[in-house]
C-alpha cells in the first residue's frame, strides 16, 4: 500500500469500527408505554466492558415525515435522572413523569444520547502536537406510547 | 413588592429534580415521590407525601432530608439505591404507623381464622393410636382452602363433623356438629378497621367485636367485657371484665393487643 494512502485506510478502519461498536455499547428499551399517572420506568444499560459513557435523556413530541422521525418540542416532564454517567457494565433506572396532558394514542419520542466520557478528557498527546480524533456519540430515539 | 417577593419565593423554593420509589418492605406498599437530590447527594423527600405514606403525623416542613429520617427512626433501615432511584424502608419492629396498621390488619385476619389455611385442594386423612387402645381417625376434603369438609371419629368421643366456607380472606363461616357436641354456627368478618366474630349454639351465643380508628381501638364482647386501647409513645388501656375495671400503661416496642382486656391476676 502506498505510504500516502496509509493514514486514510487507518481512518476508514477506525470509523468502521466505531460505527459497528456504537450501537452495541448503548441499550435502552425500544418501546415504552406510559402507565397510570403518566409515569414510566425503564432501565438504561452500558454493556461496554471498557468504555464509560455520559447519558442524557429527554422526552420529545415527534412525527414521522418521509419515513424519518422528526423531533419536535420537548414534553413537559420530569425525567430522573436526565443526565448521568455509566461505568462499563453499569445500569441506571430512569423514571419519567409526564406533567402535561397528552392525548391517548400519541407516540412520544425518548431521546437517549450516549457520549463516551473520553470525550471530556484532552486527547493523548495533544499537549505537544495537534491531534485529530473522532468521538462517536450515539443517539437512540425510541417510542413512548400513550395508551 | 409582591412580584419581587413571589420571585424570591420561586427562587428559594427548591424544585424536584428526581423521582424516587419508596417501598415499605413486607407490606407491598410503594409510592413514587418527586424528590430533590441535592448537589451534596443528600436526598430530600416531600414531607407531606412521605408522612402520609408512612402514616406519620402532619409534618411542619415541606422537605425532609433522608439523614433526618435515619436519626428520627434509628430502628428502621433506610436504604437509598441511587442507581435504582429507590428508597427501601425496612421496619422490622413495626415502629412506623403504616407497618403497625398492616401488622394489626394481619392480626385481625388471623384471629379466629379458618383452621384449614391451605391454598391447594384435595383429600386429607390422618390416623392416630396410643398404647391405651384409643384411636383417632380424621379426614376430609378441602377445595383450595375455600370450602372444606372435616370428619373426625375417636373411639372415646364418637364422631364429629364440620363444614367451613371461606369466600374471602375477610369472611369465614362454619357449621359443626357431632355425637357429643351441640351444633354450632360460627363466623368471623375482618374487613378494614372492623373485626367481628360470633358463635351460636342452641344453648347460648356470643359475639366479639373490634373497631380500630387510627391509634384508638375499641374491643367489646357479649361476655361482659370490653377494652379501650390508645396507642402512642405511652400505650394506655382501660378494660372491664366481669365487675372489675382495670387500667394499664405501657411503653416500649411491645404494644398491647387490642383484643386482650387488661387484668391483674387475683
Amino acid at each position: 500500500v502506498a505510504a500516502d494512502l496509509r493514514p486514510g485506510i487507518k481512518l476508514l478502519t477506525m470509523l468502521s469500527l466505531a460505527l459497528l461498536a456504537a450501537p452495541a455499547t448503548a441499550q435502552v428499551a425500544s418501546v415504552l408505554t406510559l402507565g397510570a399517572a403518566g409515569e414510566v420506568t425503564t432501565l438504561v444499560r452500558n454493556p461496554s466492558v471498557v468504555e464509560a459513557v455520559r447519558v442524557t435523556i429527554a422526552l420529545h413530541h415527534g412525527s414521522v415525515v418521509d419515513k424519518q422521525v422528526v423531533l419536535e418540542r420537548e414534553v413537559g416532564a420530569l425525567v430522573a435522572p436526565a443526565t448521568f454517567t455509566l461505568a462499563p457494565g453499569e445500569s441506571q433506572t430512569v423514571r419519567i413523569r409526564v406533567r402535561e396532558a397528552v392525548p391517548a394514542g400519541t407516540v412520544l419520542r425518548l431521546v437517549t444520547t450516549f457520549t463516551p466520557t473520553a470525550a471530556d478528557a484532552p486527547a493523548p498527546g495533544s499537549e505537544t502536537a495537534p491531534v485529530a480524533r473522532v468521538i462517536m456519540a450515539t443517539r437512540l430515539i425510541t417510542k413512548v406510547m400513550v395508551p | 413588592v409582591t412580584a419581587v417577593l413571589l420571585a424570591l419565593l420561586l427562587v428559594q423554593e427548591p424544585r424536584p429534580n428526581t423521582l424516587v420509589e419508596v417501598a415499605l418492605i413486607g407490606t407491598g406498599q410503594r409510592t413514587t415521590l418527586e424528590a430533590i437530590l441535592a448537589a451534596d447527594s443528600v436526598l430530600l423527600l416531600p414531607a407531606r407525601e412521605l408522612h402520609l405514606f408512612l402514616g406519620l403525623p402532619e409534618p411542619t416542613t415541606a422537605w425532609v432530608p433522608l439523614p433526618e429520617l435515619v436519626r428520627a427512626f434509628p430502628s428502621v433501615t433506610w436504604t437509598w439505591l441511587p442507581r435504582q432511584l429507590r428508597l427501601v424502608v425496612d421496619d422490622r419492629r413495626n415502629v412506623l404507623p403504616a407497618s403497625q396498621a398492616l401488622h394489626d390488619r394481619l392480626t385481625r385476619q388471623a384471629r379466629d381464622a379458618p383452621p384449614i389455611t391451605v391454598t391447594r385442594g384435595g383429600p386429607f386423612l390422618a390416623l392416630a393410636a396410643d398404647d391405651q387402645g384409643r384411636q383417632l381417625v380424621e379426614g376430609g376434603y378441602s377445595y383450595r382452602g375455600r370450602v372444606a369438609a372435616h370428619l373426625r371419629h375417636t373411639s372415646t368421643r364418637g364422631s364429629a363433623w364440620a363444614l367451613s366456607w371461606v369466600p374471602s380472606t375477610a369472611l369465614f363461616l362454619s357449621y359443626a356438629d357431632g355425637d357429643q357436641q351441640p351444633p354450632q354456627v360460627a363466623g368471623r368478618l375482618a374487613r378494614g378497621p372492623a373485626w367481628v366474630s360470633a358463635a351460636w349454639t342452641p344453648d347460648r351465643w356470643s359475639a366479639d367485636g373490634l373497631v380500630v380508628l387510627g391509634p384508638v381501638a375499641l374491643f367489646a364482647s357479649t361476655r361482659n367485657s370490653f377494652a379501650l386501647t390508645l396507642r402512642g409513645p405511652v400505650d394506655l388501656q382501660i378494660g372491664r371484665t366481669g365487675d372489675v375495671t382495670t387500667g394499664r400503661l405501657s411503653i416500649g416496642p411491645v404494644h398491647p393487643s387490642p383484643f386482650s382486656v387488661p387484668v391483674v391476676p387475683r
